[in-house]
């Protein structure tokens, strides 16, 4: 199963399913209903819920889609070399992907992975004339990401047409 | 001299970007200092007028998936938006990770760089401290003390910079503890946690 994470409009959900559905995969599609909530940093995702969210807003599953799933493709505009404020609001909804236990790679500390699972993870970041410096952020986050979450990163893009990065489909 | 600090952390005054926030003013004796919370319920842009009236910011934050809570994040993009009065403030910044080794809150640290650049403002530097779970545990031991030695050297110097009104490269530290201890300490915190709410070890590990 491939989930798509974008912060566009939630009308292109149907376009981009069929830009990224293949005869092996299906498309699950996670957009902004502006009834998302924020995370209020209270771990119950790991010790009362475990595995969910304890807010219920539509978007408290979003961690087990990740953990689950075969690729995760993520479309966002490109905001100090991040994640836009929508994307992340789900990135921080969703650490019960993982568990509240540590382990040592590589030297640093990360989180053991709740699903016997490593999706990869494609990123295009979307922005007018992104510097040089906000790709390199980036890129260093979605490494991050990936390494936190148990992910293979397989591409992180940049552009500043994201109507025209797949094809004019969008 | 006028000193803004803004806490960013989604628990406000509860929080340890609070308990970070006060040991910096605590080193900064006679100057001016006011701070602001950008909560996930409050995210006024209102402020930025005041803002415009300091000589440097100081943000606090909890690293949240190696960058900058959403809810900060989405009230950094409106300023971005309203734009700010021109006026070469510094901005320094003070992130706490989770995870034991500093050098997690860089990337969360250069984010903050390149929003300063976008509304014009002068960024300084800043510090990111590992180890931050504990630190609830350790504020009444005194900076550069214990556990807040690596802590108290770092932030000599980043209050230096701020005071000066110059910039240096980001610290990268943690409160002084075996990582191993703080493993253990952190993974038995959260399975007490889970055991107080009814949870045993195979509920916690589950797989949707």
């Amino acid at each position: 199963m491939k989930l798509l994470i974008h912060d566009l409009k939630n009308s292109a959900d149907d376009m981009l399913k069929t830009v990224f559905e293949d005869i092996n995969n299906q498309v699950t599609v996670i957009s902004n209903n502006n009834e998302c909530k924020f995370c209020i940093g209270c771990f119950n995702c790991w010790n009362r819920s475990a595995g969910t969210c304890i807010l219920k807003d539509g978007y408290e599953k979003t961690g087990s889609q990740i953990g689950k799933c075969d690729e995760l493709i993520i479309i966002s505009e490109c905001v100090y070399g991040g994640f836009s404020p929508f994307v992340k609001r789900l990135i921080d909804r969703s650490i019960s992907c993982v568990l509240p236990f540590f382990e040592i790679v590589e030297g640093k500390m990360r989180h053991k992975m709740r699903y016997k699972n490593s999706p990869t993870v494609s990123v295009y970041f979307y922005g007018t004339n992104i510097s040089e410096s906000d790709k390199s952020i980036a890129n260093r986050l979605v490494s991050a990401n990936a390494r936190n979450f148990h992910m293979n990163v397989k591409n992180v893009d940049f552009t500043d047409n994201i109507h025209g990065i797949f094809g004019g489909k969008l | 001299m006028k000193i803004a600090f803004i806490n960013g952390s989604p628990r406000g005054a509860k929080s340890t970007s609070k308990i970070i926030i006060d040991e910096l003013k605590s080193l900064v004796n006679d100057i001016l200092c006011m701070e602001y919370t950008i909560s996930r319920s409050w995210q006024g842009i209102e402020i930025i007028e005041e803002l415009a009236d300091f000589d440097a910011i100081i943000f606090a934050f909890p690293l949240y998936v190696d960058g900058i809570p959403a809810h900060l994040l989405d009230w950094l993009k409106r300023v971005e938006q309203a734009g700010f009065p021109s006026k070469k403030i510094n901005v320094y910044c003070v992130v706490n990770c989770g995870f034991y080794e500093g050098i997690h809150g860089e990337i969360a640290l250069d984010m903050i760089k390149s929003w300063s650049e976008k509304v014009n403002l002068n960024w300084g530097m800043g510090v990111s401290v590992g180890a931050g779970g504990m630190y609830p545990m350790i504020k009444d031991v005194p900076l550069g003390k214990g556990p807040k030695s690596h802590i108290g050297s770092a932030y000599k110097i980043f209050i230096g910079n701020v005071m000066n009104m110059t910039s240096s490269n980001n610290i990268y530290t943690n409160c002084k503890i075996p990582r191993f201890t703080y493993k253990i300490a952190a993974e038995l915190g959260f399975i007490a946690t889970a055991k107080k709410n009814g949870l045993s070890l195979k509920d916690i590990r589950r797989c949707l």
